[in-house]
Formats: C-alpha cells, sequence, structure tokens
C-alpha cells in the first residue's frame, strides 16, 4: 500500500535527520556534565521545547485521541491530568532542583543527608518508574508498529532499542535534548494540522463539531461518563498520580540541569506547560474529529484499542500522505521519549549508584563516562528484552504504575527535603521505598492484576480481606509515604541535616556558591 | 543562623526572608492550581450531572471548564514567572 511506503520513508528521513544530530553531538560529548546535562548550554526555549518533547509520548497523540473517539469527554480527563502536574514542578520544584543538584534529583533528597542510603533508595524508586514506563512504551511501539507499518513485533522492539541506544551511547544529552525538540515540533506540527483540517469541515467552530458529534452519538458524548474511570475516589485518586506523578517524573526533573540556570529552569517548565496545554486542546479536537470524520465503529475495528483513530483521521482528511506522516511522527514520539527515559536511568546508575555509592563521590570523569556507556547498553538491552517478553500485555496499567510510583516515591522526599529542616536520612530511606513498595503492592490487589492480567473473576476476588478495589493507589500510597516521612522525622533527629538546612536555603536562592558542586559535597561527607 | 558565606557580608536572616517570601508565593500558586484541579475532579467523581449540563447544542459545561483548567494551568505559571523575573530576581541580586 502507498501509505506504507510513505510512512517509511518519512520515518527514514527522521531517523537520517536524528542520526546526523548524534554525530554532531557525540563530537561534543566528552564530559559527563555533557552527557547527563548537555553541558548546561541548552536555552529555555530549545529546552521547553525538549520537555515537551519528552513527556508527550505516543500515548498522548494516539491513546488520548482513541479514548475520545470511543468516549468523547472523557479523554480529557487524562489530558487535564497530565498538564497539572507542570506547574507545581514549577512553583515548588524546579529552582531549588536547578541550584541544589548536578544530574538527578537524589542529589537534592542527599544534599544534607547520608548520601549513601539515599541516593541507593532514590535508585530503587527512580529505576522503577523508568522500568515500568519504559516497558510500557517499547509494548505500545511494537503493537503499533505492526499496526501501522506491518512490521513484526519482535523487531520493531528492536529497531526501537537499538536506535535509542545510538542516540544516548554516542550524543547523550545534547543528542536526546535535539531529538526530543525535532519530535516536538513534528507532532506539534502535526497535530495543529490536522486539528485545522478537522475545523475546516466545520467552519472553523469548535461548537459545531461538538454540536455534530452529539448529533451522532447522543449528548453523552459531551458528558462525563463512568467508562474511563469507574469509582469515584478512584477518579480523585487518579488525578493525585497524573498531577504529582508527573511532578516527580525523573526524566523530566533531569532536564532542570541541561540549561544555564535557575532562571533558565523556570523559564523552560513554562514553555513546556504551554506547548503541552497547547497540544492537548487540540487532540480533543481530532478525536472529536475521528468521532465525527472517521466513525467511532470504523475506529474501534481497526484495531490497537482505539489507537488509530487520530492516523485513520490523517488518512480521512488529509489522504495518503498525511497518513504516513502521521504514523512516522508517532513512532519517531516513542523512540525520542525511550531515549529520555533511558538517559535518566543511566544517570541513577551512574552518577547516584557508581559514583557516589560505590566509589563514595570519588570517580574519574573517563570512569564515570565508560560506565555511563555501560550503563546505557545493558538498559537498552534490558528494555528490548523486557518489550519483547511482555508482548500484548496491558501497558496503560504500567504506565499509571509509573506515575503512581514517583507521586509516592520521589515526590514526598522531594518536597521534604527543600522545605522542612527536621527531615532526616531515615525518613528519606524509609518514605522512597514505602512509596515504592505500596504501589506495587496496592496494583498487584488491585483489579488491574487480578482480574485483567490473572483473569479471576471480579466475584471471586471482591470479597476477599486483601482485595483493593482502586486502579489508581496514589490516594493510599502517597499520603503513606509522607506519613512515614514526617513520623520518622520527628522521632529521629540528625545534627548535621539539621544545621546544613541554612546552607542549602541559601543554595536554593543563590546558587552554587562554587562551580564545583562535588568539592562541597566531600567536605560535607567528611564531616 | 548566623553562616556567612565567604566574599559576601549579608548574615542569613535576610536568605530565610527571601526564601520564606518565594514559599509563601509558591506555595499559594500550588493551593490555587490544586483547589481548580480537584475541584474539577471532584465534580467528575462526585457530580457527573451537574458538570454534564448541557449549555447551548455542542457546549456542556465539561467542555467548558476543562479547558479552562489546562489554560488556568498555563495562567498561574505565567503569574510566577513573571512575579519570579521581576520581584524574586532582583531580591536575589540584593543578596548577591
Amino acid at each position: 500500500m502507498g501509505s506504507s511506503t510513505l510512512s517509511i520513508g518519512f520515518f527514514f528521513a527522521f531517523m537520517a535527520l536524528t542520526l546526523a544530530i548524534t554525530y554532531w553531538a557525540a563530537r561534543r560529548t566528552r564530559t559527563t556534565e555533557h552527557f547527563f546535562a548537555a553541558g548546561g548550554q541548552v536555552t529555555p526555549w530549545q529546552n521547553g521545547w525538549a520537555l515537551a518533547g519528552d513527556f508527550l509520548s505516543a500515548a498522548a497523540l494516539l491513546g488520548i485521541a482513541g479514548i475520545v473517539t470511543s468516549n468523547g469527554f472523557d479523554g480529557m480527563i487524562y489530558s487535564i491530568g497530565w498538564l497539572v502536574g507542570w506547574p507545581i514542578i514549577l512553583f515548588l520544584i524546579v529552582e531549588p532542583l536547578r541550584n541544589v543538584g548536578r544530574f538527578t534529583f537524589a542529589d537534592v533528597v542527599a544534599y544534607r543527608l547520608r548520601q549513601r542510603p539515599v541516593r541507593l533508595a532514590g535508585a530503587v524508586g527512580t529505576l522503577a518508574v523508568i522500568l515500568f514506563y519504559l516497558i510500557a512504551q517499547m509494548v505500545a511501539t511494537g503493537s503499533l508498529i505492526k499496526l501501522l507499518f506491518g512490521l513484526p513485533y519482535t523487531w520493531s522492539v528492536v529497531v526501537v532499542g537499538s536506535v535509542m541506544l545510538v542516540y544516548v551511547l554516542f550524543g547523550g544529552m545534547l543528542a536526546t535534548t535535539w531529538v526530543q525538540v525535532v519530535k516536538a515540533a513534528l507532532l506539534m506540527g502535526g497535530g495543529i494540522l490536522l486539528a485545522f483540517l478537522v475545523l475546516t469541515h466545520f467552519d472553523m467552530n469548535p461548537l459545531k463539531l461538538f454540536a455534530a458529534a452529539s448529533e451522532k452519538y447522543g449528548t453523552k458524548v459531551l458528558q462525563p461518563g463512568s467508562k474511563v474511570v469507574s469509582g469515584q475516589w478512584d477518579a480523585i485518586s487518579l488525578g493525585l498520580g497524573l498531577m504529582f506523578g508527573t511532578a516527580a517524573m525523573p526524566h523530566v526533573l533531569m532536564r532542570a540541569y541541561t540549561v544555564k540556570d535557575a532562571k533558565a529552569a523556570r523559564l523552560s517548565i513554562l514553555y513546556a506547560t504551554g506547548l503541552i496545554g497547547v497540544f492537548h486542546l487540540m487532540v480533543f479536537i481530532i478525536g472529536f474529529g475521528a468521532m465525527v470524520l472517521v466513525d467511532a465503529d470504523a475506529v474501534a475495528k481497526a484495531g490497537g484499542g482505539g489507537n488509530m483513530a487520530a492516523p485513520l483521521l490523517a488518512l480521512t482528511v488529509g489522504g495518503n500522505a498525511f497518513f504516513g506522516f502521521i504514523c512516522a511522527v508517532a513512532f519517531a514520539t516513542m523512540l525520542a521519549v525511550v531515549a529520555g527515559l533511558t538517559l535518566s536511568g543511566v544517570a541513577t546508575l551512574c552518577h547516584d549508584v557508581w559514583t557516589n555509592v560505590i566509589r563514595n563521590g570519588s570517580a574519574s570523569e573517563a570512569e564515570q563516562l565508560k560506565v555511563a556507556r555501560v550503563a546505557t547498553v545493558m538498559i537498552s538491552i534490558f528494555a528490548i528484552f523486557l518489550g519483547i517478553a511482555f508482548e500484548g500485555q496491558n501497558v496503560a496499567f504500567m504506565a499509571g504504575l509509573a506515575f503512581s510510583i514517583a507521586c509516592a516515591a520521589n515526590f514526598p522526599s522531594l518536597v521534604l527535603a527543600i522545605t522542612w529542616r527536621r527531615f532526616t536520612t531515615p525518613a528519606a530511606v524509609a518514605s522512597i521505598l514505602v512509596g515504592t513498595l505500596s504501589s506495587l503492592v496496592l496494583i498487584y490487589l488491585s483489579p488491574t492484576i487480578q482480574v485483567d492480567i490473572l483473569g479471576k473473576p471480579l466475584a471471586a476476588v471482591e470479597h476477599q480481606w486483601w482485595f483493593v478495589s482502586l486502579r489508581n493507589p496514589a490516594i493510599i500510597s502517597m499520603p503513606l509515604s509522607f506519613a512515614v516521612a514526617i513520623l520518622l522525622s520527628l522521632v529521629t533527629t540528625e545534627k548535621n541535616a539539621n544545621l546544613a538546612f541554612d546552607e542549602m536555603q541559601r543554595r536554593i536562592l543563590l546558587g552554587p556558591v562554587q562551580p564545583s558542586t562535588d568539592a562541597q559535597g566531600q567536605t560535607r561527607n567528611a564531616a | 543562623m548566623n553562616v556567612v558565606i565567604p566574599g559576601n557580608t549579608d548574615p542569613a536572616p535576610s536568605v530565610s526572608a527571601l526564601a520564606k517570601k518565594r514559599l509563601i508565593v509558591a506555595l499559594v500558586l500550588s493551593a490555587a492550581m490544586i483547589v481548580i484541579y480537584f475541584g474539577f475532579m471532584g465534580l467528575f467523581a462526585f457530580d457527573k450531572p451537574l458538570l454534564g449540563t448541557i449549555l447551548v447544542p455542542g457546549l456542556s459545561l465539561c467542555i467548558v471548564l476543562g479547558p479552562l483548567v489546562i489554560i488556568s494551568s498555563f495562567a498561574l505559571c505565567l503569574v510566577y514567572v513573571l512575579w519570579a523575573n521581576r520581584v524574586f530576581d532582583a531580591g536575589i541580586r540584593n543578596l548577591r
């Protein structure tokens, strides 16, 4: 089919461009500062686009458009949830993060606490988030590529894994940033064009589009339903997970370090919020457009759980070339997101675990880079392997789990480390571990695993004493993590952590006093 | 409290005052975002009929409020950035 050849053509053009970027970036990546933070030389505007690129996964275009097409308004619950975390990052997190840390958010949590235990616990939380999110992305990639291009599942996972390996291994953060910028521009451009073409059918008036949809399917498509989120408290819990999970996603937080200073980091979050907001408003138009112009049943029949809504709409309003373009953009999107995730996993393994825990803060530049590259290869192979192993699994719950863990494990310790003088090492460690474990256990005991994955009938499990009816654990796991952190901080005392709070406050405001943050870390460790 | 950073004779209290000021602005704006978002999610969870009120053909209350939550997220960010660029950064310059 012509459209498939076109998609592959567009995709190869994207690969050629991004590999050229990687080649260019590879020659500029000589130090860990460059590998993990692009030497801090990305501009706020570029970083805003890169943040949008990191965050807008294929789920944003294909998944949400599909939910809107089949459920109408309810799809917007996800769009909104994925946006409202950004102001929280801006207000509470990004400036302290940029001024205190170096590559990972564990830098900030561990700053005035005991390095080893906090960094180890932080690595557990971060790697759990990245792992689940990476599996979700890899599985989604495999099944979508199969659907879009007809390439076998295993091969598409291997292709995505290998290309992301090349980006990260050779180009580090600089290449990853530019891959994100290019991808975000393509995604926004494609989305705007698609929404525009839809609106030309409705006199450029979204209200006429919504009216046409409600004429065809009844007013229920304009009203909140209960198919997407069933329980009342489940909806609130989903909201908590999306909002505070976004504010603690390691690959998003890592971008605070790619710009010059805290002011630039602040601006990049503002730009990212605007871009992501505009994109989500367009996805809403796209979803309704597919509902009216393509037909909800036709989208459902095309397979992939509604994910074909946007590509089919492109085919309807723009023909084969546009279909090919949107398919290629979807593929490019997944590639870029897994690259960003991999890089933050590598930063955690290399900077937190190897340099600061195993080597106690004193690894040479060359050694750190070597470890980072070995970790990149390891994570890539692992991701390909898991992507293949989890074929056909429900990926939504893995993505949801990633946000829940980020929200329960990372967010409380990060916020308390920045704002609370009494926060102590045992509290930080326990909060991260309790947040991670409780999220995992609650999901395991919920219908998501018991009914959807293990295939037990709901009636058989719902009266068991251990059964948790919530599909989204955040409403329990996040308060639990906060409670553990506060309780343990109150019953333990840590004189050094308490004394170093003023120094950290000063640094949060003024930034690093000396260019080398390591020297300070060393003296504090020795003291 | 009297930590003095070399090369800067300014004592710590002014730092903690500015830190406190930033924290208050940050907390107020965060609270606004949380109230807006969970107000909306609360309606979604507990009063679907109200949220589903059809205002004019093609427009329901939730289709007005949903995009408004998105727009208000950006607006709050803009408020913070404008405050930080004007007031907060000036405060920092005075400390240095």
